[in-house]
């Protein structure tokens, strides 16, 4: 019994307050990058570490670098969520209006085959809110339900958002390799 | 490209993208030279963290409580066996032999009793009534109990008095069924009051005399609950 309670003790995984070391200062850049105002940026930050603390027990077991990008993709969400209120837009005009997010300087990086270069130069293009949920699916491995829960939209939308985001790349690899 | 093909590149293209993503940014010393937050942010963020760890440590001080729990049965078990087994077998043994209930839900709410004696040493720890029945537990400083369960007689109780360990008493004119108990283990008392179409059951460790003196003690209150 005493050896269970060692075990117990012992806890590999980040607590709640070392996470929050790591990625905050990360996580306002990320979101200064969106919002360029600075009240509103912590306030992101803020909410985004209030919906890790809700989801923190089924989280709580990502590796550091899992975690960090789950940080800064609620986070981008959340910065978005300000940009909506601000300026009343629907869900949709969102996913359009947000292709211009600054990107950070993205490492030069050898792809082996053209295919995966096409998709790769197409999914850089897309909408801010398209590639979050393609990012919690693809790279997290998490359920619409899942997805839903961290982005505070419903699974339906969800569904659609994965739905439209691979539509737009299979047309974009069409037009140019000349065939869907 | 067929759709599984385009899957396998979507997930490789997409992992790649978010890990160079994350790789780009600046490091920690560059942020640490770049932004400077309020105070207001970080003392918001405090209060958020300490919520978190306070709500993480009461979870693992419930954890372990419930593993020392399970731990502690586990070696009582493996000790004792017999225990468990006779406990299970007592009481399953009991039930199928003597009684069986059949329910039918009422209109009405049941009758409500006043207890006027127990032992002085109990107090009272239980009190549940709802429309059909009512379950009373005393309890003494020991951890003795004397629990009464009364139900309407329409959830129909049949005793098999076959049994020489059932003694069948008559008080007033009416059956009173008293299954005697070994000495610390619980004796069974069971009667009816036709008036009101109440059957009960009283359980205790006490002899016949005391459980007797509470049973005479159980009375109707003067307003009655059916409606």
């Amino acid at each position: 019994m005493l050896i269970f309670l060692e075990i117990l003790e012992e806890e590999d995984r980040e607590s709640f307050r070392e996470i929050y070391e790591r990625n905050y200062l990360k996580m306002y850049h990320v979101s200064y990058s969106i919002l360029k105002h600075p009240e509103d940026t912590e306030n992101a930050v803020h909410d985004s570490f209030a919906k890790l603390a809700e989801l923190y027990d089924r989280y709580k077991h990502l590796s550091p670098e899992k975690m960090a990008s789950l940080c800064t993709t609620i986070v981008k969400n959340k910065s978005i969520d300000i940009i909506r209120k601000r300026k009343r837009f629907s869900a949709r005009e969102i996913e359009d209006e947000m292709t211009e997010v600054p990107e950070p300087d993205i490492l030069s990086h050898i792809i082996k085959n053209e295919e995966e270069e096409l998709l790769r130069e197409k999914l850089e293009k897309l909408s801010e809110p398209l590639k979050l949920v393609l990012i919690l699916k693809y790279y997290h491995r998490l359920k619409s339900k899942e997805i839903a829960k961290i982005l505070d939209i419903t699974p339906r939308t969800v569904e659609m958002r994965l739905h439209r985001a691979k539509q737009k790349l299979r047309e974009e690899l069409g037009n140019d390799r000349g065939s869907i | 490209m067929t759709e599984e093909v385009f899957e396998k590149l979507l997930t490789e293209a997409v992992c790649k993208m978010a890990q160079e993503e994350e790789q780009a940014y600046p490091s920690q010393s560059e942020l640490q030279e770049s932004y400077r937050l309020s105070d207001r942010f970080y003392q918001r963020m405090e209060q958020l963290i300490l919520k978190v760890e306070q709500r993480e440590m009461r979870k693992g001080r419930r954890t372990k409580a419930a593993i020392c729990a399970a731990c502690l049965l586990l070696f009582i078990i493996w000790w004792h066996p017999d225990i468990l087994v006779k406990a299970k077998v007592n009481i399953w043994e009991w039930l199928r032999t003597y009684v069986s209930f059949h329910f039918e839900w009422q209109d009405f709410k049941i009758q409500k009793y006043e207890i006027n004696y127990v032992p002085d040493e109990y107090e009272i720890v239980f009190d549940n009534l709802n429309e059909n029945i009512r379950t009373v537990i005393f309890q003494n400083k020991s951890g003795d109990n004397i629990e009464l369960v009364y139900t309407f007689i329409e959830n129909r109780m049949e005793i098999d008095n076959k049994e020489k360990d059932l003694k069948v008493l008559y008080e007033d004119g009416l059956p009173v069924y008293y299954l005697e108990s070994d000495i610390g283990e619980s004796g069974i008392l069971i009667w009816e009051d036709k008036k009101h179409d109440i059957v009960f059951t009283l359980i205790s460790t006490l002899d016949y005399e005391e459980m007797d003196k509470i049973r005479r003690g159980i009375q109707p209150e003067e307003e009655a609950e059916k409606f």
